[in-house]
């Protein structure tokens, strides 16, 4: 069997991109924009991250992509995803399915309830490859056996008659890698795929799907609160939030250089061995409510190095000087973009502030206004 | 699973001798003497003392439900004085027109109450959901014997469609008796006019149960689809390609009869309440028409029998589908 | 000598009645906004409970008064609803009959609310050996199919109003009982235990307090889908003659007379069969209205995709 996944593309050009994307809830009583103008892009076999907190978008975007967000509430309000040279959102419903599960799959978040109960796993591992394929049940069993037995399930054969709530979490877990890497898709979405584990399964499970991704060629889009897991697991990472990209860069540069301060707050709020003892260094505040979105940065109520003109403008998403001084694109894999009117210079990120003296973070404006929602 | 099924089987035996005694107790606690009752206004009370004795009526009371629960044991229900027949073979001949009746009133009553609650689950918000609210409440609020009359004028009288009451034509010969259900031996013994005949009349008496079934299962469908929508597994199965009509049917709807399998022990017994009223009003020759004329008649015999009967088989039949849920839910069958 | 702590008290109390009720009509607008089936309900219940009160009052003619000249007429400006086979005007008649229901329903439903929440919470406070007694008389009951056994009691004490309405308060209350306990048994275990700790003396006060207020709230949804139910069974078994008798306006009585009547007379049984059809439609439409209002406050509503 060949170790290249089916989609059509060189290696190097990418899998995935995606340009500008807005979504849109509309519930009636108010909007939320959810995802706000994000774009990144994802090359054949390689990994990207997406890290934010609640409500930052990033599982938005993996519905937006899949088009599998709740209608009619949600709505994908402008942008491009272009896939294995189509833009997603221009196809019908019919072609959609069709890519799912066999070019672009998705491992859920939760294992306790991705998985049906009233079935057993075999029949849940085989249905994908009998929705895609025209097999024979006793072939479609085999298949799945094979794909358990790949993912460390012991005695894959004995285990297809199972039902998930016989598994442990860790198990379950592996099960849904194993239907999402069924038919060997081009891109795999792994949405918070070891947020519900316990710690000692979480790195298993992390290794797991870092090799089986890897074998396979396969490019994954891992969509985590956790940066600490895109260490091990990503080569770009892109932050987001309030439904915006912040900062994206390769992964040893936000670990190395962090530009954003909300990135720079998420590296100080990783508890490190070396720290037991010492408080928990979280990011002051909580994430805006995304149907009222300011006019200006959204992070400025939580920034330490706030400027007055980050509560009017919101920055534009552009290269970093310093990379591009060092060599880097000015897009695509490899680029550093930051969309900031103040970046943490390097030293500052251990401080948790700007370290020029007298700085005072500006202060919110009086005026300080709500964009003005469009009536759905 | 086994000691669940156990415990369920006693605790149904201990409400089944409940039962025995609530209904015992309420045929003896009649105002007046039963065995004048028995008797008549015109016997002497000679006649009433020796029919008394022979009745075993002067016996104390305990004596009496001793005796009762004895020949209960053998099958004796007793004698109708209203039939000149042993209540077990009035209720033996009466039985299948109800079990014919309510059979398909809780089929079409469910089949309706899956295909409206799932439509409304899925349009939530819109007019469809709303649309099957109204209809589910309509369904529980219209009177069962109002309904019945209304639609006796409308389609009888007005319109001259269906038949106003019974199982079939007065003087056309049922078939073969092999069930009872006069469908199901019309067609099995190849007598099709007869099949057309009893679907006639079956019509009307089975939309007017259908309703209160409908009513009572077309919410609870609604809930538990979405319920079972919002369950994650069903975005995985739509994240796997899917196609909807078998995301439908395999995750949502499976997950989803769960828990409205349990409603069905509730709902047998709405239809033990509107059996009584329907059959009068279509003169159906059912169990509940049975009952009733023995309660009018103050035939105690036929009403305990009856009562126990419809009783008993509510009981039993919840049972049934207690276990049925402990088994159809993998989680509780594989513990 | 005026005891100032426990005048200031029953003033604190009547406050609090009237803040509540105040907090209940202020709930009112958003229940109707909610959907146009409650506005339905809430208006259909209001006429109905107006009619009770004073429709008769106001009534055209006297429900029991015998006209032999105008016997079996087809509805008209005189008669609204028609007259029956003695002249009675049937406006008039169902007009008294929803006096009827009314009150028939609320004697019901006192009687078994208040016996069976009573049970309940006891059962639930004391638990033990008399919990569980009264959990195995509570479900016999219940596993009676609940027609039949009013109507077997009803038969068997004698066909009348007064016996239908004790027989549907035996068949209502076990509902009241395992609904109360349940919520008694679910809530014992968080207040109690923590109320416990905190203050000896306040303990049944807080709990009884917190206790009260979580079972009203079910209660009193549960009540306004039950109203709709009881009339529906008094009118059921008067229509099968176990329960008001003629010349009653009852509702189902009425029916049941008309009955034979139907092919010339339509009118006799169509009307009380509509009034009865709407009352029970408008307090099923409350109580449902009521019952989804309640419920997502408790659960939170639009479990929608986060982040």
């Amino acid at each position: 069997m060949s170790a290249h996944s089916h989609a059509q593309v060189a290696t190097g050009d990418a899998v995935l991109s995606v340009r500008d994307l807005a979504v849109r809830f509309d519930s009636g009583r108010n909007v939320i924009h959810a995802v706000n103008g994000v774009s990144f892009d994802l090359e054949a076999g390689g990994a990207l991250g997406l890290v934010g907190e609640s409500g930052s978008g990033k599982s938005v975007t993996s519905l937006a992509i899949l088009r599998l967000l709740p209608r009619p509430t949600a709505r994908i309000a402008a942008g491009e995803i272009w896939f294995g040279g189509r833009d997603l959102i221009r196809l019908s419903d019919r072609e959609m399915r069709r890519l799912r599960g066999k070019e672009i799959s998705l491992v859920p978040q939760d294992p306790m309830s991705g998985l049906n109960p009233v079935l057993t796993i075999g029949e849940q591992v085989a249905e994908t490859i009998q929705a895609h394929e025209d097999v024979r049940r006793g072939e479609a069993r085999r298949r799945a056996a094979e794909l358990l037995g790949a993912v460390g399930i012991p005695r894959p054969g004995d285990q297809l008659g199972r039902y998930p709530h016989q598994f442990s979490g860790g198990m379950r877990q592996r099960v849904m890698i194993a239907i999402a890497l069924a038919l060997r898709p081009a891109l795999l979405i792994a949405d918070e795929p070891t947020t519900a584990l316990d710690v000692t399964v979480q790195a298993q499970v992390l290794e797991l799907l870092h090799q089986l991704t890897v074998e396979r060629g396969t490019a994954i889009l891992l969509i985590s609160h956790d940066l600490g897991i895109m260490a091990r697991m990503t080569r770009q990472i892109t932050v987001m939030y309030a439904g915006h990209v912040v900062e994206s860069a390769p992964t040893v540069e936000i670990f190395a250089r962090p530009s954003h301060p909300y990135t720079a707050g998420l590296l100080r709020s990783i508890p490190r061995i070396a720290d037991v003892g010492q408080p928990l260094t979280p990011i002051a505040g909580s994430p805006p409510e995304l149907d009222r979105l300011p006019r200006g940065c959204p992070f400025a109520p939580r920034c330490a190095w706030a400027l007055e003109v980050c509560w009017r403008e919101m920055p534009p998403l552009a290269p970093v000087e310093a990379a591009l001084a060092a060599g880097a694109p000015q897009s695509g894999p490899g680029a550093h973009l930051l969309a900031c009117h103040n970046p943490v210079a390097p030293g500052e990120v251990e401080a948790g502030k700007p370290l020029r003296p007298g700085f005072r973070p500006a202060p919110q404006p009086p005026e300080y206004g709500l964009v003005t929602e469009e009536t759905a | 699973m086994g000691s669940l099924v156990a415990r369920r089987l006693a605790f149904m035996v201990f409400v089944l001798w409940g039962i025995t005694v609530v209904t015992f107790f309420l045929s003896r606690v009649v105002p007046g003497d039963p065995a004048r009752l028995l008797a008549g206004p015109q016997a002497s009370p000679r006649e009433v003392a020796h029919l008394g004795h022979l009745y075993g009526l002067d016996a104390p009371l305990a004596v009496q439900y001793g005796r009762y629960l004895r020949d209960l044991a053998h099958g004796d229900l007793g004698f109708s004085f209203v039939t000149r027949r042993d209540v077990r073979t009035d209720i033996a001949t009466f039985l299948p027109a109800t079990v014919e009746l309510a059979g398909y009133a809780l089929l079409l009553g469910f089949v309706l109450a899956l295909v409206v609650g799932t439509a409304a689950a899925y349009r939530r918000g819109t007019s469809t959901d709303a649309g099957g609210r109204l209809t589910a409440i309509a369904g529980l609020s219209l009177p069962a014997f109002w309904l019945a009359l209304l639609l006796q004028l409308l389609f009888h009288t007005e319109l001259g469609w269906f038949p106003l009451g019974g199982r079939l034509d007065p003087g056309t010969a049922p078939p073969p008796h092999i069930t009872g259900l006069l469908t199901v031996d019309s067609l099995l013994t190849g007598h099709l006019g007869d099949f057309v005949g009893a679907s006639e009349h079956l019509v009307l008496p089975v939309v007017t149960l259908a309703a209160g079934v409908y009513g009572l299962m077309v919410r609870i469908v609604r809930t538990s689809v979405l319920d079972a929508l919002g369950e994650e597994y069903v975005r995985a199965a739509e994240a796997k390609g899917l196609s909807r009509w078998r995301v439908l049917r395999r995750h949502v709807l499976r997950n989803a009869m769960l828990p409205a399998v349990t409603v069905l022990g509730l709902e047998f017994g709405l239809l033990a309440g509107g059996v009584f009223v329907v059959e009068s009003v279509f003169q159906w020759p059912g169990l509940g028409n049975y009952a009733f004329q023995a309660i009018q008649a103050s035939d105690y015999n036929a009403t305990l029998g009856a009562t126990l009967v419809i009783a008993g088989m509510y009981v039993v039949i919840n049972l049934i589908v207690d276990i049925a849920y402990l088994y159809l839910d993998p989680r509780i069958r594989y513990a | 000598m005026i005891d100032q702590g426990a005048v200031a008290g029953q003033g604190r109390l009547t406050s609090a009645a009237a803040g509540r009720l105040r907090g209940a009509l202020r709930a009112l607008g958003p229940f109707l906004l909610e959907s146009r089936l409650n506005v339905a309900g809430v208006a259909i219940v209001t006429l109905v409970l107006l009619l009770a009160v004073f429709g008769p009052i106001g009534a055209p003619q006297n429900p029991d008064r015998i006209n032999l000249l105008a016997v079996l007429q087809s509805p008209s400006i005189h008669h609204w609803f028609g007259t029956d086979n003695l002249g009675r005007d049937m406006f008039s008649r169902v007009l008294a009959g929803g006096r009827i229901s009314v009150e028939v329903a609320a004697i019901i439903l006192s009687l078994s609310v208040t016996f069976g929440t009573a049970v309940g919470i006891l059962s639930g406070l004391v638990g033990g050996l008399v919990d569980e007694v009264v959990m195995r008389v509570t479900d016999l009951f219940l596993a009676f199919p609940g027609f039949i056994l009013a109507a077997a009691i009803a038969a068997t004490l004698g066909p009348s109003l007064q016996h239908t309405v004790l027989a549907l308060a035996v068949v209502f209350w076990p509902w009241y009982t395992r609904l109360t306990r349940g919520q008694v048994l679910s809530l014992r275990e968080r207040e109690f235990v923590l109320a416990a700790r905190v203050a000896r003396a306040g303990t049944m006060w807080i709990a009884t307090r917190h206790l009260v207020r979580n079972v009203l709230s079910i209660v009193v949804v549960q009540v306004s889908l039950d109203v709709g139910y009881a009339i529906l069974a008094t009118s059921s078994l008067s229509f099968l003659g176990l329960g008001a008798q003629p010349p009653s306006p009852e509702w189902g009585a009425i029916i049941t007379e008309g009955r034979s009547y139907i092919q010339t007379a339509w009118w006799w049984s169509t009307f009380p069969g509509l009034a009865l059809a709407l009352t029970v439609l408008g307090f099923n439409l409350l109580g449902d209205g009521l019952r989804d209002w309640i419920d997502p406050r408790l659960r939170g509503s639009l479990g929608g995709v986060q982040e």
